[in-house]
């Protein structure tokens, strides 16, 4: 029955952290971050806290780079070889 | 070990400067891995940040867009934001001294608390008012951080889950009738699961939308920096971080203002 079933919040996943050793942690954290620099490219203008974290295309539109204020892929800077 | 740890360390070499904050505290506090920034609450006086940026400088970060770490913007409640390349990786920081929706009493309490600690992190019962954010990812970690709450009267003051409240409410009864004059959505608990359940998303909306407005404050007072920043970022490029630091504080001066509220 649902209702018995207490509210989740995170996976069994993400809790299991806590049956890690603190050497075993240690290692899960840094392939983490090691895998999730795949994503650097997608989130160059976003921040993560302080007060610019919300998304940019959500910032005003002068603030906002041209990709997500016009749609276009910015333009690489002069000299670049991309 | 770590990056987040290393530098963590060596910001704290001789004296508790910096608190670790936000995701990687998550992970300290064993919830889960879902951020590869790092956030650090920083103490608010000088020697601090001027060791904050040393280190920082040795390993050749540079500022993005934000405020400088200087004492006149963090008082405002700015942020503060910096990134390296370390061992094939980007490493980005985030600095704040005046974590939103911790009471500067909290915070005093904080530092001391953390004091000897290695590392030394946020306690749920701070992190989750920090992690209050507009945005939905933030929320679930809210939920998780209000159950490691040692004191009932705590977890009914922050519980996201309408299951664990109503058991809350059957094991402590004595605890609902104050709280509900703290907590309004509390008043729900005799109605029921679903009516707590509405009671609860409503108040999660209401804090989500203030914490936009709150940002809102500040993206609205940043756009003067922002007109100068591809100039501004261009010149910092060149030159070491304590001299684009003082470049940056100089553009501050002139367009940033201290605290948005006073613009």
């Amino acid at each position: 029955m649902s209702a018995e079933l207490p509210d989740r919040f995170l996976s069994e996943e993400d809790l299991d952290l806590r049956s890690l050793s603190w050497e075993e942690l240690l290692i899960w954290w840094d392939r983490f971050l090691q895998a999730a620099q795949a994503s650097n490219d997608l989130d160059e203008f976003e921040y993560s806290h302080g007060v610019f974290a919300i998304p940019r295309r959500d910032w005003p539109e002068a603030m906002r780079p041209p990709i997500e204020r016009d749609g276009l892929p910015p333009q690489p800077p002069q000299g670049s070889s991309g | 070990m770590s990056v987040y740890l290393e530098l963590t360390a060596d910001f704290n070499r001789g004296r508790l400067r910096t608190i670790v904050c936000s995701g990687q505290a998550v992970v300290l506090l064993r919830l889960a891995i879902a951020s590869k920034d790092g956030d650090w609450i920083l103490r608010e006086d000088q020697e601090s940040l001027d060791h904050v940026l040393g280190e920082l400088g040795r390993r050749g970060a540079r500022y993005r867009f934000g405020a400088p770490m200087d004492l006149r913007w963090l008082r405002g409640g700015w942020s503060c934001h910096l990134e390296f390349p370390h061992e094939g990786t980007r490493v980005r920081t985030d600095f704040f001294t005046r974590p939103p929706r911790v009471s500067a009493s909290r915070l005093a309490n904080l530092w001391q608390e953390q004091e000897g600690k290695s590392p030394p992190f946020t306690a749920a019962a701070d992190l989750l008012l920090i992690k209050q954010t507009a945005r939905e990812k933030d929320w679930p970690i809210v939920g998780e951080l209000a159950r490691l709450l040692a004191d009932p009267a705590d977890q009914m003051r922050h519980s996201r889950s309408a299951r664990d409240l109503l058991a809350l409410a059957a094991a402590h009864p004595e605890l609902v009738v104050p709280l509900v004059r703290e907590r309004p959505a509390l008043a729900a608990l005799s109605g029921g699961l679903d009516r707590l359940r509405i009671e609860l998303e409503r108040e999660r909306f209401a804090a989500m939308d203030a914490d936009a407005q709150r940002v809102q404050r500040y993206l609205a007072a940043a756009a003067g920096l922002q007109s100068v920043w591809p100039e501004l970022e261009r010149r910092m490029a060149e030159l070491p971080l304590h001299q684009a630091h003082r470049l940056l504080v100089d553009s501050a001066t002139a367009c940033l203002p201290n605290c948005p509220t006073a613009s």
